[in-house]
């Protein structure tokens, strides 16, 4: 049954099974894991931003395509939820229609993207969905009344999911089940539907394709699959994977501002988690997601405890600044991608093969980004 | 020269040993052992995907052997970068010509003389050769004929001396008329004691210049010898040519060539 | 000089005056549209500065520096740290005393960016040739990796960068108020221009730069270590990125740590729309993307950058090497 659900693409390795079901667990019962604020916030970013990476994967490491316009979806959605439910009843129709909205904006924008991706090399599309993204960071930045400028929005959530709609009367767990419960769990099946359905996705017919394309576009011309059509279809579904996150944790923040959507770093945090999770691999954007919500918790702690020590020693103070957090993370990518191309998953998966058959190839050299 | 009646020693200009050429998951080359006489005129002949581009390009260094070894004379090259491989005295025309459009021909000439300075006497005489490279001196190369274009990347592979010359069918596209010039130019450099490794598909050419053959077939060598030894055998020449004519050619040895004694 | 002004010219040098002669349609007043016209120019050629580098290591190497903007930064940064020694010369009403000051400034930036270059290049870019999703990541996270350092270095405050005094204030042609400042570098890099030029069609390793952004692999059979030439591209490439920092931030009279990653936007841009590998592009798109955003900002600021982008779109579809494709031998 399990092989049906995950769509036939297995761990493959012992550890990696282990990691992701520690995993799974965590989130499944974060809300009732103490303290209530922290832990919950930092599971529904995992949660979101699971999708967000793994549909980034679909699109790097399944179907060869680099767009730095991803995140620009993510804020799409953010914002239409945002929008709507500012500007109309916080009402769930009115979430529904937000949604919806975002979708249909994210559609077209990817489609035409894709479409796009036809006359220009990989490299030049890659370029252009990051100036494509500047330009909507701008526009995001600049039309304050629309989008609240760098200040962002605050609105209402539908009452539903509101922590003054209390669902069980007694406690379980010494916790009040109330609205907010009720939307870590909806946040929680829908990224999880999409998760299973993206792992579907590349195990299909229509995934041997994008890979086929990845590998050798004119072969797969010249077979008769139209590289256009599969880029495009591609290209849509995985913008509209990110919008939907957008529009969850949008709900969930009650929030949605430059610094939570189209911020530079958003984009690198991503990149990071899919290099360090693994690229081509699905499962990479939850190891990925998971380390790097550890590593900036705990690893931050860490340099602020060294920082503490470091006091008066010039050089060591201002690496161990907590506003260096960058430089550790620029550091930490560009070890990652020298060393660890595989990232953890594809390390580990690796490893189990080779003692069984022969050691299978790296993804990330096997990348033929071409022309 | 050797007195008559002698045996004449062979030295080896260059050696393949079990060369074996990977291009992505394609097994181009599958164990080419060959070794071409030092001043002779080798032609490699196969039919096309035979792995005679291949052979050259790996030769020169722009694809790397995945297994086994080239030498120019006793040197091992195998693992050397290209322009390395080319400084030790190759010269190079490949199936595409190489020619640098946006540039003169003019500037494609300088560019290929090495030492800094174009021979005066050297080029007055390719002029007389290919004479539209004297015409069109200040043209970008980009708007030559693919015939003309085939002139100005032999011209740049001769011109200065070299020690081995690979040709990559350097006659292909050219008109009847250039072929003559063509084979007379390598006739010139065969004098001056150059070694040249010839793909060609033109038979015609192949017969006239070559001493020695090598013929490939699916990534291997099938036979190495000489012109005569592959001449007189037809079914040589029927399996590696596709058709039976190579048996009937008998182009008659230009005058003045030297006539080998074994 | 090169040959014939030939057939490919005539399409972007109309798309360049056709920008101008529009806008002065939309701008009625033709000061205003000197004005605006002189500092698309002068930006156009700032941009030129620092792209053209970018543009000659993609076109030749198929390398992708997006480390390119820490460059730009080092270089503003440094020519920062001169001025600031040299308050004197700076604030001489000697105007030769100016000059020399800026000259020092950018001198000095380009050697502080060029040593960053050769360090980027062994360090970082030489290990992922031929990569270009690891080139991406890795470059980007080694940009990172600077601009932070140069945050720690010099903190994360603005600081002002002021002009020297005979080169700041304004100039009155026909009207319209021009700043000297634009003047002095629309002359400089007009200079560079010729410069670069003459290094390209006049001495051997421009030669090789040429042809080898054409066929690497003919370059390389003709004997020439190509791979050394690029070192030396590389970093004449971030040296003039460093040049057109100084000249930017005194431009924009204030400098933080940002502003490399801010520019390599426009830079990639500008690259896209004229071609990799082509002085000629770069600097036909730089003035391109200039003059438009110079336009825009006057005419429609806040779709600035978005009409930009949409320019760019336009001209890929049009062309989709850019306005000078190379076409590759290979």
């Amino acid at each position: 049954m399990s092989h049906n659900i995950l769509s036939g693409d297995m761990p493959r390795s012992f550890i990696l099974s282990a990691l992701l079901l520690v995993i799974f667990v965590f989130l499944a019962i974060a809300p009732f894991a103490a303290p209530a604020g922290p832990v919950v916030g930092g599971a529904v970013k995992a949660l979101v931003m699971i999708i967000v990476v793994a549909s980034f994967d679909v699109l790097i490491g399944y179907t060869g395509i680099i767009s730095f316009a991803h995140t620009a979806f993510f804020a799409i959605g953010a914002y239409s939820v945002g929008i709507s439910l500012r500007d109309f009843e916080a009402e769930l129709p009115v979430l529904f229609v937000g949604v919806a909205g975002g979708l249909i904006v994210t559609a077209l924008a990817a489609g035409l993207i894709g479409f796009c991706s036809m006359r220009v090399r990989t490299v030049f599309f890659a370029m252009i969905t990051l100036a494509a993204a500047s330009a909507l960071s701008l526009f995001v930045l600049q039309f304050y009344a629309l989008t609240g400028g760098p200040d962002g929005l605050v609105f209402q959530i539908p009452k539903i999911f509101r922590p003054s709609n209390i669902i069980l009367t007694h406690k379980i767990f010494d916790r009040t089940i109330n609205g907010t419960f009720l939307l870590y769990y909806a946040i929680f099946i829908v990224c999880g539907v999409v998760f299973l359905f993206l792992l579907r996705l590349v195990n299909s017919p229509f995934g041997r394709v994008l890979q086929a394309v990845r590998e050798n576009e004119m072969r797969a011309e010249a077979i008769g699959f139209s590289v256009l059509i599969y880029r495009v279809q591609v290209s849509c579904i995985a913008a509209c994977c990110a919008c939907l996150a957008g529009g969850l944790y949008a709900l969930w923040l009650r929030y949605v501002g430059p610094d939570t959507t189209v911020s530079l770093q958003i984009m690198l945090d991503v990149l990071l988690m899919v290099v360090i999770g693994g690229i081509g691999t699905i499962y990479g954007a939850v190891v990925g997601v998971a380390f790097f919500v550890l590593a900036e918790t705990y690893l931050r702690l860490g340099i602020a405890a060294l920082h503490e020590h470091a006091v008066g020693i010039p050089g060591l103070d201002a690496l161990t600044d907590p506003n260096r957090w960058l430089l550790w993370l620029g550091l930490l990518f560009v070890l990652s991608v020298y060393f660890f191309p595989d990232g953890v998953v594809g390390t580990l998966r690796r490893r189990s093969t080779a003692r069984g058959k022969g050691a299978a190839k790296s993804k990330l050299s096997t990348i033929g980004i071409g022309e | 020269m050797p007195a008559p009646g002698t045996v004449e020693m062979k030295e080896t200009a260059l050696a393949l040993t079990d060369v074996h050429t990977h291009i992505g998951q394609f097994h181009i080359l599958q164990g080419v052992t060959f070794a071409i006489r030092k001043g002779g005129v080798t032609a490699l002949v196969g039919r096309n995907g035979a792995g005679k581009t291949t052979t050259l390009r790996t030769i020169m260094g722009l694809w790397r052997a995945s297994r086994g070894a080239i030498t120019l004379q006793d040197r091992l090259i195998t693992a050397l970068p290209t322009a390395e491989i080319a400084r030790l005295g190759f010269g190079y025309v490949p199936e595409n010509m190489g020619i640098f459009g946006k540039l003169t021909v003019r500037e494609n000439m300088i560019l290929a003389a090495r030492s800094g300075r174009l021979d005066r006497d050297r080029l007055a005489r390719l002029f007389g050769y290919f004479p539209p490279l004297e015409q069109f001196w200040n043209l970008s190369a980009g708007h030559l004929s693919g015939g003309q274009k085939q002139m100005l990347s032999i011209a740049r592979a001769i011109i200065e001396p070299r020690q081995i010359l690979l040709m990559d069918e350097p006659t292909k596209g050219v008109a009847p008329g250039i072929i003559d010039a063509i084979v007379e130019a390598f006739r010139d450099c065969h004098r001056e004691g150059a070694t040249i490794l010839l793909v060609e598909q033109n038979y015609d050419v192949a017969l006239a210049l070559a001493e020695d053959v090598v013929l490939m077939d699916g990534g291997s060598v099938k036979f190495a010898g000489t012109m005569e030894t592959f001449r007189s055998d037809p079914k040589l020449g029927e399996s590696a040519l596709g058709f039976a004519a190579a048996r009937d050619l008998n182009i008659p040895p230009p005058p003045g060539r030297p006539v080998e004694r074994i | 000089m090169r040959p014939s002004i030939t057939n490919e010219w005539v399409r972007p040098v109309g798309l360049l005056l056709a920008v101008p002669a529009l806008a002065l349609t939309c701008i009625w007043s033709p000061a205003t549209w000197l004005t605006l016209t002189f500092a698309g120019l002068a930006s156009g050629i700032m941009l030129f500065i620092m792209a053209s580098g970018l543009s000659m290591i993609f076109g030749l190497m198929d390398v992708l520096n997006f480390g390119h903007g820490a460059f730009i930064t080092i270089g503003a940064y440094t020519g920062w740290v001169v001025l600031g020694l040299l308050g004197g010369p700076v604030s001489s009403t000697h105007l030769s005393l100016n000059v020399l000051s800026i000259v020092a400034a950018s001198g000095l930036a380009i050697l502080c960016a060029g040593l960053l270059g050769l360090l980027f290049e062994r360090v970082v870019v030489r290990k992922v040739y031929g990569d270009h999703l690891k080139q991406i990541l890795i470059t980007l996270g080694g940009a990172i990796v600077i601009e932070q350092l140069v945050m720690m270095i010099w903190g994360p405050q603005e600081k002002t960068l002021g002009l020297p005094v005979r080169l700041s204030g304004t100039l009155s042609i026909a009207g319209a108020t021009i700043e000297r400042y634009r003047v002095f570098v629309i002359v400089i890099g007009l200079a560079v221009l010729v410069a670069m030029h003459l290094v390209l069609t006049r001495t051997r390793l421009g030669l090789i730069v040429r042809a080898g952004v054409q066929d690497r692999e003919m370059v390389e059979a003709l004997g020439y270590r190509i791979d050394r030439v690029f070192v030396l591209v590389f970093m004449a490439g971030a040296g003039l990125a460093g040049f057109g920092g100084v000249l930017w931030a005194l431009s924009e009279g204030s400098l933080n740590s940002a502003i490399g990653s801010r520019t390599l936007v426009l830079i990639l841009i500008v690259i896209m729309i004229g071609g990799p590998g082509s002085i000629a592009g770069t600097f036909v798109a730089s003035l391109l993307v200039a003059l438009m955003g110079s336009y825009m900002a006057y005419l429609a600021p806040k779709v600035a950058l978005a009409s930009t982008v949409l320019l760019m779109v336009s001209i890929l579809m049009w062309r989709p090497g850019g306005l000078f494709a190379q076409e590759k031998e290979r």
